[in-house]
């Protein structure tokens, strides 16, 4: 029978004494998908990993890999391999021997062994290492091991706690193509877990975002960071400037909200028809992305055009960071190229409603399927 | 991730070398000194109770032709084999267990409790032994009582006594050796081994086993050399019937005051054990110890 998903957490929750570090999350992995579970650090994020893997067991809730309950299985008994952010390779073994070493467990034959630990080597782009020791490999080879290790016995679920996290930036842009690349060569489901939000944006096929033990949002990464769920996500996921401010208006024509604070009568969104929360008199947060924003030094027509003047400007090379004063809020602004507008110099700038995000004030509970089904 | 080898210091401080003076200096005069001596008297003869200067092999030529000599020094290395052995058997799993199966507050407990008897004199322990090994003693009246055996066992004045009371007394070093290798390894490769399908037999005979192995060589030779020269254990609860080398020694010192003698038969203990340290030293660094790994 074709199981709608590879890992399916339920109602999973995570004690330890008296911290609840993962609270009551539910979460599917569909069959083939690179999902990433990002969150700061003491999310909970590795710990719903360690879960899936068997090094930790849930305080309540159901775990089914493949749809076979697992909660009471050790790790040698669960079809997943766990890829670990210090590699965790064996340091009194060789390279060849660390990644034959699932197949020895498994009886493998010898020759078979060797067939596939090349095999394997080569998939990774590493050949040749097998005799060297871990301790002579650089952290990147290491890594690539520590990925082979796990791919040679097939795993149907690869699990993945920030393998990237100790490698320099260089080498870790790299290796981020790599595995995505691999993952989509062998179609094989991914589990990730990162901190590093530009790096799950990259790779992911899903975001899964995770805050103080729960899931605040799950999506694509465009649907993440364009409709983010909650003031939190909006701001982990690159920069975003939030007006509050309440619904005056919600109809065919978008949404208004008053935000008095910012000089004008209403900011306009497009439509919103999937948010039944948007009705007038709610209270709501306005998100603009910084490089949604254009500037100019005539006024022009249309909603959202604010009168602004610029207090900050810092050129990065590809772009300019502005700072701007809009009534009594601040505003940033990404633009290309170098600088344009002196400091003071009085603009207006303008956003696209469909650019405007509504943001609840609190997150919305996630459901585990509903927002994926339509959404692939 | 066991030893790391530290990157040397860039500049040599010459007022560190005033921090090794002290125990040089005290080693130099106290045991390099008397250690040379010792050497030297080993040639020397007794005459008419006198140590003398001379330059004679007599007293090597006695050990390897008088068969109760070799006997004994055949003897003490199969007594200190056995009783390391014995040592390792009893010390491995309980490290191993308070490494890897209890909480960490029993573990705290249970060291203290391996600890604990360092901080009873030696040759008391032996006499405490004594008591319970004792052919009326507390051991023999346990098992009389149980009805497990009929007469008393004679266990005390054997060697398998002296080896009873030194492996009690070895157990301490060899658990804090070993504790401290077990605890060193990283416990993610405890979790890549169960991960990629090992179960607890083959994670502890492919992973903890080698990664420990340097622990075990140095436990090993500690208790080696320890049990090797020790003579209080013997002599307390061995008795006389089956002597080892270390009471010959002490009779060459305590009866027939033949310092020349017993010179030379402490060279032949020191050069054993010299040879045994370097056996065991090249065993370590096959196992792992001090190659850097995790560098």
């Amino acid at each position: 029978m074709e199981q709608p998903f590879d890992v399916e957490l339920v109602s999973v929750s995570k004690r330890f004494g008296d911290v609840l570090a993962v609270d009551g999350i539910s979460l599917g992995v569909r069959p083939g998908e690179f999902l990433t579970i990002l969150g700061p650090s003491g999310s909970g994020k590795t710990t719903v990993l360690r879960m899936v893997g068997g090094f930790e067991s849930p305080t309540s809730g159901e775990i089914r890999i493949k749809g076979r309950a697992v909660v009471r299985e050790p790790p040698h008994r669960r079809d997943t391999s766990m890829v670990f952010q210090d590699y965790a390779l064996f340091p009194h073994k060789t390279v060849g021997e660390n990644i034959a070493f699932g197949l020895k467990m498994r009886g493998v034959p010898r020759a078979e062994q060797e067939r596939r630990v090349r095999q394997v080597l080569e998939l990774v782009n590493l050949p040749d290492v097998a005799a060297r020791m871990p301790s002579q490999l650089s952290g990147g080879q290491r890594q690539r091991v520590a990925l082979a290790r796990s791919l040679v016995i097939r795993p149907s679920v690869l699990l993945l706690d920030e393998p990237l996290g100790a490698l320099d930036a260089q080498i870790r842009k790299l290796m981020q193509i790599e595995l995505k690349a691999l993952q989509q060569r062998l179609g094989m489901t991914f589990l990730y877990v990162t901190h590093d939000q530009e790096e799950a944006m990259t790779i992911s096929d899903r975001l899964a975002i995770m805050r103080d033990g729960r899931l605040e949002q799950v999506g694509l990464p465009r649907e993440v960071y364009e409709r983010p769920a909650s003031r939190f996500v909006a701001g982990f996921l690159g920069e975003c400037n939030m007006l509050a401010g309440a619904v005056a208006e919600a109809g065919s024509r978008g949404v208004a909200v008053r935000v008095p604070q910012v000089g004008a009568d209403y900011l306009w969104a497009d439509p919103s028809p999937d948010a039944a929360w948007v009705r007038a008199g709610k209270p709501v947060t306005v998100g603009v992305r910084p490089e949604r924003i254009r500037l100019a030094r005539e006024r022009g027509e249309g909603p959202n055009v604010l009168a602004a003047t610029v207090r900050h400007a810092v050129y990065t090379g590809t772009a300019t960071r502005y700072t701007l004063q809009v009534g009594r809020e601040t505003v940033g602004v990404l633009e290309l190229g170098p600088q344009q507008y002196a400091l003071g110099e009085k603009l207006w700038l303008r956003w696209d409603p469909a650019d405007t995000m509504l943001i609840p004030d609190e997150a919305a509970a996630v459901p585990v399927e509903a927002p994926l089904a339509g959404a692939r | 991730m066991i030893l790391q080898r530290r990157p040397a210091p860039a500049r040599r401080e010459r007022w560190a070398l005033w921090l090794l003076l002290p125990i040089t200096s005290w080693q130099v005069l106290f045991y390099l000194t008397p250690a040379v001596f010792l050497l030297m008297a080993s040639f020397w003869v007794m005459r008419e109770y006198r140590l003398t200067p001379a330059w004679t092999l007599q007293n090597y030529r006695v050990f390897f032709q008088e068969f109760m000599y070799l006997k004994a020094y055949v003897l003490s290395l199969g007594f200190a084999t056995s009783t390391v052995l014995l040592t390792v058997l009893v010390a491995y799993p309980f490290a191993y267990a308070l490494v890897f199966c209890v909480p960490p507050r029993v573990r705290l407990v249970a060291l203290v409790a391996v600890i604990a008897p360092f901080w009873t004199n030696y040759l008391v322990r032996g006499y405490a032994w004594q008591t319970i090994l004792a052919n009326n003693g507390v051991l023999n009246y346990l098992l009389l009582r149980l009805g497990v055996i009929s007469a008393p066992l004679d266990v005390l004045y054997t060697l398998t006594a002296a080896r009873i009371g030194l492996v009690h007394f070895l157990l301490a070093i060899m658990t804090l050796i070993l504790y401290s290798t077990l605890e060193g390894i990283d416990k993610s490769l405890l979790e890549a081994a169960a991960d990629l399908g090992a179960n607890r037999l083959r994670t502890f005979t492919e992973v903890i086993f080698p990664l420990g192995s340097g622990g075990l060589v140095a436990g090993s030779m500690f208790t080696f050399v320890l049990a090797f020269a020790d003579f209080v254990s013997p002599a307390v609860l061995g008795g006389q019937a089956q002597r080892v080398f270390p009471q010959l020694v002490v009779d060459a010192v305590q009866w027939t005051v033949n310092w020349p003698q017993a010179s030379a038969f402490a060279v032949v203990m020191v050069v054993t054990i010299l040879g045994t340290i370097a056996i065991f030293g090249r065993w370590m660094r096959f196992a792992g110890f001090g190659r850097g790994i995790g560098q």
